[in-house]
C-alpha cells in the first residue's frame, strides 16, 4: 500500500495533492448549482403535479407514491450499504468513487417524513389485510404480524435503524475528512459487519411489509433479496450517472479516472446480472410448482396487457444492458455507460411499477402522467438532499487511508 | 555455441518501469519485455501492448455453449424422446435457462483459460532469458526489462545506451547455449 509519506517525498506530486485538495470541494461550482436548480425545478413541479393527482384520486396517488418511495428510499438506503460494504471489506480502491453514495445517503433522514403518506394511505393501500374478507382463515393467521399499529411502528422501526446506520457510518466517513488519524475509519471498520446484519434484515422485512404484503395471500421467501438486488442495481446506476456528469464538468479527473469508471460499470453490470439471477430464482420455482397460491403473482402480470410490461421489464432490465455493457469498452467509454445506467436506472423504476399496480388493477396496465408525480417530486428532493451535502462536504474522502491507494 | 539473447537490466522503482516503458516503444523498439514479481497497473499501456483477443473467443464458446444447452434439452425433451412429465410441455425456456446458464459457463471458462494458455504460447519449456541471473529477482525484489537481440533497433552499444539512460541498473548483454 502506498502511504502519504511516500507521497511527500516526490515534489511534483506533492503539489498535485494540494491541488486536489483544494478541488474536492464542489459548492461553488456549476454541477452543485446545475445539481441544486434542477432539484428545486423537479421538487416544485413534482409536488404540484403530486397535489393534483392525489385530489384527482386519492387511492391511486397513494399506490403512486408507494412506487416513489421503494424508488428513492431504496436507492437512498442502499448508498449508505455500499458506503458501508467498502469498509466492511478495506476495498481500496473505492476511496475514490465512495463519497457519492455517502452524499446521496443524505436523503436518508428525510424518509421519516417521507413515510407519512404511507402511513395515512395504509388503509388504500393494504387494504387486502387491513379490511380482510369475513372468513379468511390465512389472513387472520397473519394478524399478528399483520395489523396497522405493529406495522406502522415496524416501518418507523426500520427508518429509524438506517438513519442510525446513516450517521454511524457516513458520520464516521465525514469525520475522517477532519482527523488527523484514522480512528473514525477504525470504527467503521469495526462497526461495519454488525450494522451490515441489520441493513439485510430490515432491506428484507420492509420488501415483505412495504411490497409483498400488498397482495398478502402471496408470498416468496427471496423477495426481500430481490428488493434489496433492484436497489443496488438503482443505486449504483445513480452513483455512475453523477460519476459520468461529474468527469464531464471536468471535476475530481484526479480520482474518477478510467479506471474507476471502469469498475463502477462492472459493478453495476454484475449487480444486474445478480438482479437477473434472482428474479429468475423466483419466477422458475414458482413456474414449476405452479401452485394456486403462488402462481397468482405472475397471471396477474402476465395478462391484461401487464405481459408487455413484463417483456419490457426482461428487455431493458437485463438483455439491452447486458448486451450493452458486456465490454471493457463500452465500460470505458463515458458515453455508453452513462446509456447503460440511466436503462438500468429506468429499469428498476419500472419493476417497481411492476411490482405495485397490479395491486392498484390488474385488469388493464394503469399508467399516465399521474404514475410520475411522485417520482418527480422524490427525485427533486434527492437532487436537493444531494447538491445540499455536496456543498457541505469533500467530494472525496480526502484523508482517507486507502486514498493513495485507489489513484 | 552461445547466441546473444538481447540486453537485460534492473529497477526497483516501479513509476522508473512504467517511465522506461513508454520510452523504449517511443524509441520504436518492437521486441522488449518487463518481468514483474507482481502485476504492474499501467504496464501493458506503457508498453503498446495492442488488446487481446481473448474476450472473443470466450464470448463465442458462450454463446456456442447456450445453443447447445438449448439444442440438447430441446432435442432430447421434444423431439428424440418426448416424455409427460407432470405435465409441463417437452420444451420450454423456463426450465431450460438453469442449463443454458451452467453450459454457457463451463464453454466459456474452458476456452478462456486453455485460449490463455494458447495464446501465451504456453506451456514454455525453453526461454532465451532463463540463465540471466538478473531473472531470480523477478520472483523477488526485482522488475527486469530485457530487449531482444531480434529486434530491428537492436544495437549492443546504443540499446544498452538507451536503458541505461532511463535508470536502469546491472545493464548486461544475455547469452545463451544453442543446441
Amino acid at each position: 500500500m502506498n502511504t502519504s509519506a511516500d507521497m511527500n517525498m516526490s515534489p511534483d506530486m506533492q503539489t498535485s495533492a494540494d491541488m486536489q485538495t483544494s478541488n474536492t470541494l464542489l459548492a461553488g461550482t456549476t454541477f452543485v448549482k446545475r445539481l441544486q436548480l434542477i432539484g428545486v425545478a423537479t421538487t416544485a413541479v413534482g409536488i404540484v403535479l403530486s397535489v393534483v393527482a392525489a385530489m384527482m384520486d386519492m387511492e391511486r396517488f397513494l399506490f403512486d407514491y408507494l412506487i416513489a418511495f421503494v424508488f428513492w428510499g431504496g436507492i437512498g438506503v442502499t448508498s449508505v450499504f455500499f458506503s458501508m460494504l467498502q469498509f466492511l471489506t478495506r476495498s481500496g480502491w473505492s476511496a475514490a468513487v465512495r463519497r457519492i453514495p455517502e452524499l446521496m445517503g443524505g436523503f436518508t433522514p428525510l424518509l421519516f417524513i417521507l413515510l407519512l403518506p404511507i402511513v395515512f394511505g395504509v388503509g388504500h393501500l393494504y387494504h387486502h389485510w387491513v379490511h380482510p374478507e369475513p372468513g379468511d382463515v390465512i389472513l387472520a393467521g397473519k394478524q399478528p404480524w399483520l395489523n396497522v399499529p405493529f406495522f406502522v411502528t415496524r416501518l418507523f422501526v426500520y427508518v429509524g435503524i438506517w438513519v442510525v446506520m446513516y450517521f454511524v457510518i457516513v458520520g464516521n466517513s465525514f469525520r475522517q475528512d477532519k482527523s488527523s488519524d484514522i480512528k473514525p475509519t477504525r470504527r467503521n471498520w469495526t462497526l461495519s459487519a454488525p450494522i451490515t446484519i441489520f441493513y439485510g434484515v430490515t432491506i428484507t422485512f420492509a420488501a415483505f411489509d412495504l411490497l409483498m404484503s400488498l397482495y398478502p395471500h402471496w408470498f416468496s421467501t427471496i423477495f426481500g433479496v430481490y428488493y434489496f438486488a433492484g436497489s443496488l442495481v438503482g443505486t449504483l446506476a445513480v452513483i455512475t450517472i453523477i460519476a459520468v456528469f461529474l468527469r464531464k464538468a471536468g471535476l475530481l479527473g484526479d480520482w474518477l479516472t478510467s479506471d474507476r469508471m471502469h469498475d463502477l460499470g462492472k459493478l453495476l453490470f454484475a449487480f444486474n446480472v445478480f438482479w437477473a439471477y434472482i428474479a429468475f430464482s423466483q419466477y422458475i420455482l414458482i413456474w414449476y410448482a405452479d401452485l394456486p397460491e403462488e402462481i397468482v403473482f405472475f397471471t396477474y402480470r402476465f395478462e391484461h396487457g401487464w405481459e408487455v410490461v413484463s417483456l419490457l421489464l426482461l428487455l431493458i432490465h437485463f438483455i439491452v444492458p447486458f448486451i450493452l455493457l458486456l465490454s471493457e469498452d463500452a465500460k470505458r467509454n463515458l458515453n455508453t455507460l452513462l446509456a447503460g445506467a440511466v436503462i438500468l436506472l429506468f429499469a428498476h423504476l419500472l419493476d417497481m411499477f411492476w411490482l405495485v399496480m397490479p395491486n392498484y388493477n390488474h385488469d388493464a396496465v394503469t399508467i399516465g402522467w399521474m404514475e410520475f408525480a411522485p417520482v418527480i417530486a422524490l427525485g427533486g428532493i434527492f437532487m436537493l438532499a444531494t447538491a445540499w451535502q455536496f456543498r457541505r462536504h469533500h467530494a472525496i474522502p480526502v484523508r482517507d487511508p486507502f486514498l493513495a491507494e485507489a489513484r | 555455441m552461445k547466441k546473444t539473447a538481447g540486453i537485460s537490466g534492473i529497477y526497483q522503482d516501479p513509476d522508473l518501469v512504467l517511465k522506461a516503458a513508454a520510452e523504449i516503444r517511443r524509441a520504436g523498439y518492437q521486441q522488449f519485455d518487463f518481468h514483474t514479481p507482481y502485476p504492474l497497473h499501467g504496464l501493458d499501456h506503457a508498453m503498446g501492448i495492442k488488446r487481446t483477443v481473448l474476450p472473443w473467443i470466450s464470448l463465442v464458446a458462450g454463446v456456442v455453449g447456450a445453443a447447445a444447452a438449448l439444442h440438447l434439452q430441446w432435442w432430447t425433451g421434444a423431439v428424440d424422446y418426448p416424455l409427460i412429465i407432470g405435465g409441463k410441455p417437452f420444451f420450454a425456456f423456463e426450465p431450460s435457462i438453469p442449463i443454458a446458464f451452467e453450459l454457457t459457463v463451463l464453454f466459456s471458462a474452458i476456452a478462456t483459460v486453455v485460449g490463455m494458455f494458447a495464446l501465451n504460447g504456453l506451456p514454455k519449456w525453453f526461454s532465451k532469458w532463463q540463465n540471466d541471473p538478473h531473472f531470480l529477482r523477478t520472483a523477488d525484489d526485482a522488475f527486469v526489462v530485457t530487449v531482444d537481440a531480434g529486434d530491428p533497433l537492436f544495437h549492443a552499444e546504443k540499446t544498452r545506451g538507451l536503458l541505461e539512460s532511463l535508470g536502469a541498473e546491472h545493464v548486461r548483454t544475455v547469452e545463451y547455449d544453442e543446441e
